[in-house]
């Protein structure tokens, strides 16, 4: 289901009549007058409703000898609000975009002539120049700690501040042997 | 003519009330197309209203002025109507053409209101 789809099916479910409706045609399928009739609604204004519920794809309509027969799309109920909310935003693109110039700004910020002015207090701040600093670590090996510091002090002279965070953040990992990067860096 | 004038000046702003009313019930009921609707109707009552003091503006102490006028454009106005509702009829928008439906609704319970109190014929 596309936003657009989405949106236009939640304004849509947002009216007492139309909700009223689709719980009749939960029990069984229905045509316009028995709806209009146990409803307390003019045949008309049930007509107007059914179409708006067609066109956010939540009913749809069949013969049956004089009558049409209105019936909910049960597939489309079947999706959770999970899976909408899940669905990739149509604004992806722009919203990277806007992502990348964050960090961009966050950088330039923080970095001076390559070299880190203050570690960020804020947690999202701090793991934007953290990600950075960790591309420093060729990935799939492993760093004594001494080469660890020796790269980190390039950048600022609080080694042990950023190499506590970098493990913190998970961006490395360590052991006896030494540091290196995780997956989730790579 | 006073008398004929009052009741249906009367009658319209009873229909325009009525639809007020009618409209925030909808409102507060999370009914809001079925809200809309009593807007729209509320709007022809307001239109007819407002031809009505035209049509008295314009016709003064002359009652067959009056009904002339009034019933010209009772023909008029909805004619409009009926060609936007089957222009969205043609196009199979049927949800434009019930909004149309319910202006011509609201001008055809006028037309016979008017009638009514006028001794018209239709």
């Amino acid at each position: 289901m596309t936003e657009t789809e989405a949106i236009g099916l939640f304004k849509c479910l947002a009216d007492k009549s139309r909700l009223q409706i689709l719980k009749s045609l939960a029990v069984e399928d229905m045509y316009v007058e028995r709806l209009a009739q146990r409803l307390g609604l003019t045949a008309a204004t049930v007509s107007f409703h059914l179409k708006k519920l067609a066109q956010a794809g939540a009913v749809s309509s069949y013969k049956s000898q004089y009558y049409t027969m209105y019936a909910l799309n049960r597939d489309l109920f079947d999706t959770t609000i999970l899976d909408i909310v899940q669905e990739e935003s149509e604004e992806a693109d722009l919203q990277a975009q806007r992502d990348e110039a964050y960090r961009q700004h966050v950088l330039d910020s923080f970095f001076q002539d390559g070299r880190l002015k203050t570690i960020p207090a804020q947690r999202k701040k701090k793991r934007i120049v953290l990600q950075a600093l960790v591309e420093q670590f060729e990935p799939k090996h492993i760093y004594p700690e001494p080469e660890v510091n020796a790269i980190l002090a390039r950048y600022h002279d609080d080694v042990c501040t950023l190499r506590r965070d970098l493990v913190g953040e998970g961006l490395l990992e360590r052991d006896a042997q030494g540091y290196w990067r995780t997956q989730e860096s790579e | 003519m006073d008398q004929k004038l009052s009741r249906m000046k009367e009658y319209l702003e009873e229909q325009v009330a009525q639809c007020a009313q009618a409209r925030a019930q909808l409102m507060a009921d999370d009914r809001g197309d079925e809200a809309n609707f009593q807007a729209i109707q509320s709007n022809v009552y307001g239109i007819f209203s407002t031809i009505l003091k035209v049509a008295v503006e314009q016709n003064p102490d002359n009652p067959q002025g009056v009904e002339g006028f009034f019933l010209k454009k009772l023909e008029e106005i909805p004619a409009h109507w009926v060609e936007a509702r089957e222009k969205a009829t043609t196009r199979g928008d049927e949800i434009a053409a019930h909004l149309e439906r319910l202006k011509l609704e609201a001008a055809e319970d006028v037309g016979c209101t008017f009638r009514a109190i006028w001794g018209a014929k239709a």
